[in-house]
């Protein structure tokens, strides 16, 4: 792993912690997510699961066909595991179950919108600076910023779609 | 199925789905969502809107 790709991880972890610190001081203990988002999460982990099954299965067979040229198989493992957290993020969005009971949309929006900002600027350096791909493939050093910005960018967006639309109902 | 005596009381109590949310521990959205049938609620939670309304469980969720 090049200096690069340990920035990335270091900015990675620390935006983690950050988040992590952020949502626990407005946690509550009890009720944090009530029966019907409990129901829609349960789902919603079984769908982020069975996408990271039928990824892997497709990994395997394009691996072993050999259509997969492009991407490190260190990476696609990393892409499959990311892909189903953020399938699991989108469907929870969707059915209201993401947010806690006392949950703010807008912390959330702040801190996805850092994240998309950031990796969005570690991507575009990557590209200006030629070192995306490596041996015409796409490794982990270039690609985990990519995907990151373009896994939080849909979850932005889905979140904000979706604040707008709750917003609008709670008025009606 | 729409549960509109549910809504009706609601009404009636004149609480908006947020601040009937916030007296049982549930989101909005959940108020919204058994309001418009998309959800059945558990039993303790038909109890939690039936104190917070002052109303019984056939009145509010008894099918004639």
């Amino acid at each position: 792993m090049n200096s690069g790709s340990v920035m990335v991880l270091g900015i990675m972890v620390g935006i983690m912690i950050a988040a992590f610190i952020l949502t626990r001081k407005s946690r509550k203990k009890e009720y944090e997510y009530d029966e019907m988002q409990l129901k829609i999460r349960a789902k919603g982990y079984q769908i982020g699961f069975f996408t990271a099954l039928i990824l892997i299965l497709l990994l395997v067979f394009a691996f072993e066909m050999n259509l997969l040229t492009f991407v490190t198989p260190g990476f696609a493992a990393y892409a499959i595991l990311i892909i189903s957290v953020t399938v699991f993020a989108i469907y929870c969005i969707l059915h209201d179950a993401f947010l806690s009971i006392s949950g703010n949309a807008k912390n959330y929006l702040g801190i996805f919108g850092m994240v998309v900002l950031i990796e969005g600027f570690v991507t575009v350096r990557y590209a200006i600076k030629g070192e995306l791909l490596e041996n015409g493939q796409l490794t982990f050093g270039g690609g985990a910023p990519a995907l990151m910005f373009v896994c939080f960018l849909a979850i932005l967006i889905t979140l904000i779609v979706k604040t707008i639309r709750n917003g609008k109902e709670a008025e009606e | 199925m729409k549960n509109l005596k549910l809504k009706a009381a609601r009404a009636a109590k004149d609480l908006s789905q947020e601040q009937l949310a916030q007296i049982c521990h549930v989101s909005r959205q959940t108020i919204n969502a058994i309001e418009k049938g998309d959800y059945n609620p558990t039993i303790n939670l038909c109890i939690a809107i039936c104190k917070a309304l002052d109303r019984t469980l056939d009145e509010l969720f008894w099918d004639d």
